[in-house]
């Protein structure tokens, strides 16, 4: 029981923490772009926090801010300069750009910094507390808690502020959106640097104990994407809620997986794939996932 | 040409057909009305023998050689991947899967099994494996094709990233068949007396292993990309090119969708899979790690970078990005003046830096941005517009004259 307990902690932490990853992409992807390369960004912002922290010692948060800003800049001057270039072409194209600046960004990190693991740079480190048998990190509960707080702002902004709206807009109908007067390409902008900034966010936090930072961080975004699809493209209760699910479902399978290996031949390392699994059963069962509409495509 | 073409839609030549009953006057209509352009032996010659000679004049050129063989088994792949992406319009990141389907099953059936191994391995002979190969891959295309066709752009790539990780966990954990994290070797084929693995004379000529891999791969890649132009110029290729344009308006002439769909899907996977045996057997050596998202990837932008939906573009992307990494090396140091052109790339090994794999990778990545941003076409688009400026050039100076 304790045991199952450990892990529905550190299971939702994970799920908070690639539902950040998953609400990045969500933001772009309402605006018709599927972007690969998050995970780029995510580890060019997580590198950058603990280069910042450790190599030049600044303080954490001063790093973190600094880096944001970096990224935030970076995911601007992509969309603005790259990708608006090609706004009438197919999904295809554009889904393939996103992937080839996936790997510009991995090869980025692995050339300045090489593949050592690091330190994220984090002032908490594995500081945490016991109740009970039962241990709670203190990344784990940050990664919670702000998750939650990011959520709940995100979800006014969206449905109260001018900005929010007007993105809104720009993802339903982007030629009327230009007609009434909004500044589409402002809006983009805005909607690259609010993703960027999140899955940043994120990118620290994967990055802190019990892990550390390596250039195979970037996968973590490709974990987003099943949990996406569970809670049905485009909607964004829907990314949250397929996250915590994909989160739990890794962490459970990575604790339980030797148990099952014993009578079911399922192999190690299963819950690397478990997501990927999660994906192709709702792709086939229910392509519109949890939250999403019938009928919607944003192909 | 062009003039013949127009000749063909004339309203004169129409009505001649009608009173063509004379079979001799049919024959001769024929021969002066050809729709399809004549075959020009000239050039079909001249390729012949710059194929044929090209492994007897650098025998010794490992380098070059070696970039042919590899760039001509990865453009059997590269037209598979055309055959789903460029000419149906079905994205997909799963081509590396396939790949790996056709390497294990050519690796099984023609491989050894040495006593204490757990490795399968059934010895059979090439002539068998390397079509299994295709057909395993083709029947796993089979089984996958149908999830396709429930979806559609973005669906279908994620589908098929999925398919590739789980692929990865199979490989990695069949431990009978690709001996798990540690890799296995490949089979290399085998006729009678002659060995591909070390060379061997046939008749009173001797050939070295990469000349031997040369001219299987050639006898296999020469009739699978007339095969694929001509299924392209046939009811069958317009069918996928329908499917990939607009799908409701192919289903309102008759095409079935489904079958459309699950057919180019059988035959890219077909092709993946005999790339994967004919690649795994060259390399000798591979582990499960190879066959991943970024395989598939390369596989995207050799079509991108060559052009879709043709099958010259598919073959010169294949040859031009498997000559790449040999660019990068000489141009990193291993020329005769021991010169490096980019002096932030380093060639030591495992050093902290841009080292000459990632460049490569790198360079990848660029060529796949920077097509895609200023030439969606290809690499035969720029080609061709060369060749019109070329041919407008010509024709005004001769007018001028």
């Amino acid at each position: 029981m304790i045991t199952f307990l450990q892990l529905l902690i550190s299971g939702l932490a994970l799920g908070a923490m690639y539902s950040l990853i998953a609400l990045g992409i969500t933001i772009i992807l309402q605006a018709g772009i599927l972007n690969f390369a998050q995970g780029g960004f995510m580890l060019v912002g997580a590198y950058l926090v603990s280069w910042l922290a450790i190599e030049q010692g600044w303080n954490f948060f001063l790093a973190l801010i600094a880096s944001l800003a970096a990224t935030v800049i970076f995911g601007m001057a992509f969309d603005r300069f790259i990708l608006s270039r090609l706004n009438n072409q197919n999904q295809f194209s554009v889904l393939m750009i996103t992937f080839g600046l996936n790997i510009i960004c991995e090869i980025f990190v692995q050339a300045t910094v090489g593949t050592d693991l690091r330190s994220n740079g984090d002032p908490w480190g594995k500081a945490g507390f016991n109740i009970g048998e039962l241990r709670f990190n203190l990344n784990d509960l940050l990664a919670i808690g702000i998750t939650g707080i990011l959520l709940v702002i995100f979800f006014i902004f969206f449905k109260i502020s001018k900005q929010g709206i007007a993105m809104r807009a720009v993802a339903l109908d982007f030629e009327a959106a230009a007609a009434v007067g909004i500044n589409v390409w402002r809006v983009n902008s805005i909607t690259w640097g609010i993703s960027v900034a999140v899955t940043t966010i994120a990118g620290v936090f994967l990055a802190g104990f019990p892990h550390s930072l390596e250039p195979g961080l970037g996968n973590a975004a490709f974990k987003a994407l099943p949990a996406l699809v569970l809670g049905g493209l485009g909607s964004t209760t829907g990314a949250v809620a397929g996250s915590l699910i994909i989160g739990l479902t890794e962490v459970l399978v990575a604790g339980y997986g030797e148990t099952v290996n014993k009578f079911i031949p399922i192999g190690s390392g299963v819950q690397a794939v478990a997501p990927y699994i999660v994906l192709l059963i709702v792709l086939l069962v229910r392509p519109q996932g949890l939250f999403g509409r019938k009928g919607v495509e944003r192909v | 040409m062009n003039l013949n073409k127009d000749d063909t839609i004339d309203g004169n030549a129409l009505s001649d057909t009608e009173t063509a009953i004379n079979t001799a006057e049919a024959r001769e209509y024929l021969n002066t009305h050809q729709v399809l352009p004549k075959p020009k032996w000239g050039w079909i010659i001249c390729w012949v023998v710059i194929v044929v000679a090209f492994p007897l004049v650098f025998s010794n050129n490992k380098i070059l050689l070696s970039i042919a063989v590899f760039g001509m088994i990865v453009a059997v792949g590269s037209l598979g991947m055309n055959i789903l992406t460029g000419y149906t319009g079905q994205a997909s990141l799963g081509h590396g899967f396939f790949l790996g389907v056709g390497a294990y099953t050519a690796a099984v059936l023609g491989g050894t099994s040495s006593n204490g191994s757990d490795l399968l391995g059934l010895n059979w002979s090439f002539l068998l494996w390397i079509p299994a190969a295709a057909l395993v891959a083709g029947l796993i295309g089979a089984i996958v094709g149908p999830l396709a066709l429930r979806l559609q752009g973005m669906y279908l790539i994620l589908a098929t990233v999925a398919l590739v990780f789980i692929g990865l966990h199979l490989f990695s954990n069949l431990k009978n068949v690709t001996g798990g994290q540690g890799g296995r070797s490949f089979p290399a084929p085998n006729l009678g007396e002659l060995n591909f693995a070390t060379g061997g004379s046939i008749g009173p000529f001797f050939f070295n292993r990469d000349q031997l891999y040369y001219f299987l791969v050639a006898i296999i890649l020469i009739p699978v990309a007339l095969f694929v132009r001509n299924v392209m110029n046939s009811r069958a290729g317009r069918a996928f090119m329908a499917v990939r344009d607009r799908e409701i308006a192919a289903e309102l002439f008759g095409i079935n969708l489904a079958r459309t769909k699950v057919a180019a899907f059988i035959f890219s996977s077909a092709l993946a899979g005999m790339t994967g045996a004919l690649y795994s057997s060259y390399l000798r050596f591979a582990e499960p790690t190879l066959w991943g998202v970024n395989l598939s990837l390369q596989y995207v932008a050799i079509i991108i970078i060559g052009g879709l939906a043709s099958v010259s573009g598919s073959i010169i992307g294949a040859l031009l990005l498997t000559a790449l990494p040999q660019l990068v090396e000489l141009l990193t140091g291993s020329n005769p003046w021991q010169i490096n052109f980019f002096p932030f790339v380093t060639s030591e090994v495992g050093a902290r830096g841009l080292s000459t794999s990632l460049f490569n990778q790198l360079l990848y990545a660029l060529f796949l941005i920077l097509f895609l941003v200023f030439e969606p076409g290809g690499f035969i688009r720029i080609y061709r517009r060369v060749q019109i400026k070329l041919q407008k050039y010509l024709a005004t100076n001769r007018l001028e004259q």
